[in-house]
């Protein structure tokens, strides 16, 4: 395994309000090493988005967090607005959930990542504009030139996680954080912005976060495993490991839900009012 | 692959956006003729069948049977009330009002000759309320939850729920009467100061324009208190719209998204989340706009400036229906007319609103 | 019982608070100006003449020498009850009426909503003061004509519910088991849309506190002589000098329209959290 790229050392997170302080991270660590994919998974409320907007600086007003978040060795808690700003995009780039209300609304979406592309790349006008439309292109997104003067209502889920994206490859960042990418989109559609993100991270020589509560979705593609419960990472191995001989009851718990799920997916998409009692008899390999 | 992309213009969209707004501006205006029918007509119920006494409504009050009786040939009232109606709209269609009984000539006239006045008030106050109502909208955005914020939301409200009538009479209880420093309520110029030539309708403008720095002066102070009353009632709703407006877009995810790739935080403010938190502020102007020209009756009555709102205000007070019927149509065009504005504003400013 | 007023003062943040409290006072004033003022508010000379705020007559005196606290907390519950009056006819009626357009659409939809926007288009106060002038002074008159002049804020925001809940599947499963139009409209619809409306109410109450003293104020309000806060600011107007006249009774539609805004205000935030 290469060195390290991000490592995250007992991070802690409390959200303070008028009634009273809620912990919500405790004593995060793990690491992100140079190269490849890994995947912080958990379920919903697990604090896995939490941890990776930290990472950033973006956690909402009101959490406070602790401990120490290193970039590259370079210590990251604490850093001012200017330190942030010069590690947001261009060294780390984040991709977020809804991708659609991730773009302003009122302006082109070929405006917005010109604004990216001139910004991180020093670009003028018209180089930004041919780049832009260039990495579009990259993402398989027909029609970009006509695509860059439309507005983000005018995008379907997954095209506008494209957009953001190549948002993020406009930056030639050197770790890419996705959180929860693909939620919210069809099935096909996130099989293919999978696809991509694997596609991307290894022609580019990316280090990408992918942060899911989908373990199906990760399976094949990531190379590391970090799960999280309640504010703390239960187990952390390689992937390969991870799905052959998870360390924890939690992992083993996660992995079945994940069986049944699918299952219960494929089961659903025959008639509708049949009872799916009798899976067992029926193992069907679509998964 | 760029190359690949024969370079076609933008004129395409641009044509297509172009035919649309075309488009969305000749429904709004079908829908606007026919809401100014429906005021016509409402109006004309009321008069005529709601109202116990319809020819009471119609003459001056203690008329004589004279009187009466050429009204009621005039307007053919002993007629059935659908063609009391066909003469009626005949009138309005030759742009025939009626006449006033308070002033004893057609109600147009009047209209145009007060609408200056109307004007001179309306257009300082609208400006210091939008600038004001925006801009502490947005700081109370800004520092939320803190000090500044509560300190503009206990202004807000308590301008909100202030009846201006009542605001305008301790204003002049105590600028005018107590301190002196201001004129009292005697309308655009104080007795025996003659009106400035007229150029642009505004006093204040006519005055400097004609090199009277005296008269502007006089017609400046007449103008603090109303303006002061008027801006106080359209700058509370715009605080509190661009406020939430602008709460909402800071929390937003396309403004997390600008934070997170590294654009600055003014830049972030100003390129994207003013936008989108100014967008709903539209309209209340059109509310500020509304009142102003139309609304603000008992202001112009509190203050006895000879406007379009005080004619109102007589006219229900002297029950000079003729003048009242000339009032209310006016102002459905106002409103009409402001708010197809309105829809085209929104048309031009938010993508979302054109598809 | 003891319980859910205690539940509802902690789950609202301090205006709303602030707001119940207020309307809790002027409820109080209002039923004590019904049984007992210091004096008779109807009668003048009850002391000298512009008399200025002092012990033996708080508020003052007016130019007939009547004592301006009593006439200020006897037309409390004038003001209090006409605005509440005419909210809630004004509530009842633009729901019935949206909730019909909204659910059955159509053309009965279409012609509520073109009725709605030319009622709209008349300025509000100014609409209120020709029906009043055209029907006549009276409580009665002043009511119907605020609740109308109201009438289609509520029609609209209850429309616009009803329209987007109309798909959700209660509806659907309410129909399913038998249920008529009319029966899921009431049971299952009408009270999922509550929280917008009783905050709009309640923002639209304070508005219409200004608007019922403003007929007042010009003349075009209830039977003249019965004490209300409108007409006694237009009666302090021809004395400027003697500000407490028509200071005291706009300080009570102050407050009025002041609890009413942080208490829709207060709906709302609670809301937002």
């Amino acid at each position: 395994m290469s060195a390290a790229l991000l490592e995250v050392r007992g991070l802690s997170g409390v959200f303070r309000t008028r009634a009273g302080d809620t912990p919500v991270l405790h004593d995060v660590s793990f690491d992100l090493p140079a190269g490849g994919i890994t995947a912080v998974v958990g379920e919903t409320g697990s604090g896995k988005s939490l941890t990776a907007l930290s990472i950033l600086g973006l956690q909402p007003p009101g959490l406070v967090t602790g401990g120490s978040i290193r970039f590259d060795g370079r210590e990251l808690m604490g850093l001012d607005e200017a330190g942030y700003r010069a590690l947001r995009g261009s060294q780390i780039a984040m991709v977020f959930q809804d991708a659609r209300s991730s773009l302003n609304p009122v302006l082109t979406v070929g405006r917005q990542l010109c604004d990216v592309a001139r910004l991180h790349r020093g670009l003028s006008r018209r180089d930004a504009a041919a780049l832009v439309e260039q990495t579009l292109a990259r993402v398989a997104i027909p029609e970009p030139r006509r695509r860059m003067a439309q507005y983000p209502h005018e995008f379907s889920g997954g095209m506008a996680q494209r957009v953001m994206i190549v948002m993020a490859l406009l930056c030639e960042p050197r770790l890419l954080l996705l959180d929860e990418p693909t939620t919210g989109l069809d099935v096909t559609t996130q099989a293919d912005v999978m696809e991509l993100i694997v596609a991307l991270t290894q022609e580019a020589g990316l280090t990408t976060c992918l942060v899911t509560h989908d373990l199906g979705l990760v399976g094949e593609a990531c190379d590391r495993v970090v799960v999280m419960r309640r504010g703390r990472v239960v187990e952390q191995a390689d992937a390969a490991t991870f799905f052959s001989d998870p360390a924890t009851d939690y992992a083993r718990t996660l992995l079945a839900a994940n069986r049944d799920t699918v299952d219960q997916g494929t089961a659903n998409q025959g008639t509708a009012n049949q009872d799916t009692a009798n899976q067992d008899t029926e193992p069907e390999g679509t998964a | 692959m760029v190359g690949t992309v024969t370079a076609r213009p933008t004129a395409e969209p641009a044509a297509a956006r172009l035919a649309a707004v075309a488009l969305l501006a000749g429904r709004k205006l079908g829908g606007a003729l026919l809401v100014i029918w429906g005021v016509v007509t409402f109006t004309f119920l009321v008069v005529r069948v709601v109202a116990p006494d319809p020819i009471g409504l119609l003459v001056p009050p203690g008329a004589g049977t004279e009187v009466r009786d050429a009204v009621r040939t005039e307007l053919g009232l002993d007629g059935s009330i659908v063609s009391q109606y066909g003469i009626y709209l005949g009138h309005l269609a030759r742009g025939d009002l009626g006449t006033s009984f308070g002033t004893n000539q057609p109600v147009s006239d009047d209209l145009l000759d007060r609408f200056p006045a109307t004007l001179e008030l309306a257009v300082p106050a609208l400006i210091i309320g939008v600038a004001l109502g925006t801009g502490l909208g947005i700081v109370a955005a800004l520092r939320r939850g803190r000090l500044a914020d509560h300190a503009i939301r206990v202004v807000t409200v308590a301008a909100l729920a202030m009846p201006p009538f009542w605001l305008g009479l301790m204003l002049l209880s105590l600028f005018f009467v107590s301190l002196g420093i201001l004129p009292g309520p005697i309308g655009r110029l104080p007795a025996g100061v003659d009106p400035p030539p007229t150029m642009t309708g505004s006093y204040v403008l006519d005055a400097l324009l004609a090199g009277d720095t005296q008269t502007a002066g006089l017609a400046a102070a007449q103008l603090v208190l109303p303006v002061a009353v008027l801006a106080c009632g359209i700058f509370a709703p715009i605080t509190r719209v661009a406020r939430s407006g602008m709460v909402e877009a800071l929390r937003s995810d396309y403004v997390r998204t600008a934070t997170a790739y590294g654009f600055p935080h003014r830049r972030v403010l100003t390129a994207h989340a003013l936008r989108n938190a100014l967008l709903p502020v539209i309209t209340m102007i059109a509310n500020g706009v509304a009142f102003a020209f139309t609304g603000a009756v008992l202001v112009e009555g509190v203050f006895g400036w000879p406007g379009i709102g005080q004619y109102a205000l007589v006219a229900v007070q002297q029950s000079d229906f003729p003048a009242l019927q000339g009032f209310v149509l006016y102002a459905a065009v106002v409103y009409v007319v402001l708010y197809a504005l309105v829809d085209l504003a929104y048309a031009a400013a938010d993508p979302r609103t054109r598809s | 019982m003891s319980a859910a007023p205690g539940r509802w003062w902690r789950h609202h943040p301090m205006s709303a608070r602030l707001g119940a409290a207020l309307m809790l006072l002027l409820l109080v004033a209002a039923l004590v100006g019904r049984l007992w003022t210091p004096y008779d508010p109807n009668t003048p000379g009850v002391g000298d003449p512009f008399l200025a705020p002092g012990a033996r007559h708080w508020f003052g005196t007016d130019q007939a020498g009547a004592d301006v606290f009593s006439m200020t907390l006897a037309a409390t519950a004038t003001d209090v009850w006409l605005t509440v009056v005419a909210v809630a006819l004004a509530f009842a009626i633009g729901g019935v009426l949206g909730a019909v357009a909204g659910y059955w659409g159509g053309w009965t939809d279409w012609l509520i909503m073109r009725v709605t926007e030319v009622l709209q288009s008349f300025p509000a106060l100014l609409l209120a003061m020709l029906l009043v002038a055209a029907l006549g002074n009276g409580l009665v008159n002043v009511i119907v004509v605020v609740a109308f002049v109201g009438l289609p804020g509520y029609l609209r925001l209850i429309r616009a519910e009803v329209k987007a809940r109309r798909g959700w599947e209660f509806a659907d499963a309410a129909i399913l088991a038998g249920n008529s139009g009319a029966g899921v409209l009431a049971r299952h619809l009408v009270p999922n849309s509550l929280t917008p409306l009783v905050s709009y109410a309640a923002v639209n109450a304070a508005w219409v506190a200004i608007v019922v003293s403003s007929l007042g104020f010009i003349g075009v309000g209830i039977e003249p002589g019965s004490p209300e806060w409108g007409s006694m600011i237009a009666g302090g107007r021809d004395f400027p000098d003697e500000y407490w006249i028509s200071l005291f009774p706009g300080l009570g539609i102050l407050l009025l329209s002041t609890a009413f805004y942080l208490v829709g205000d207060g709906i709302v935030d609670r809301d937002e959290r």
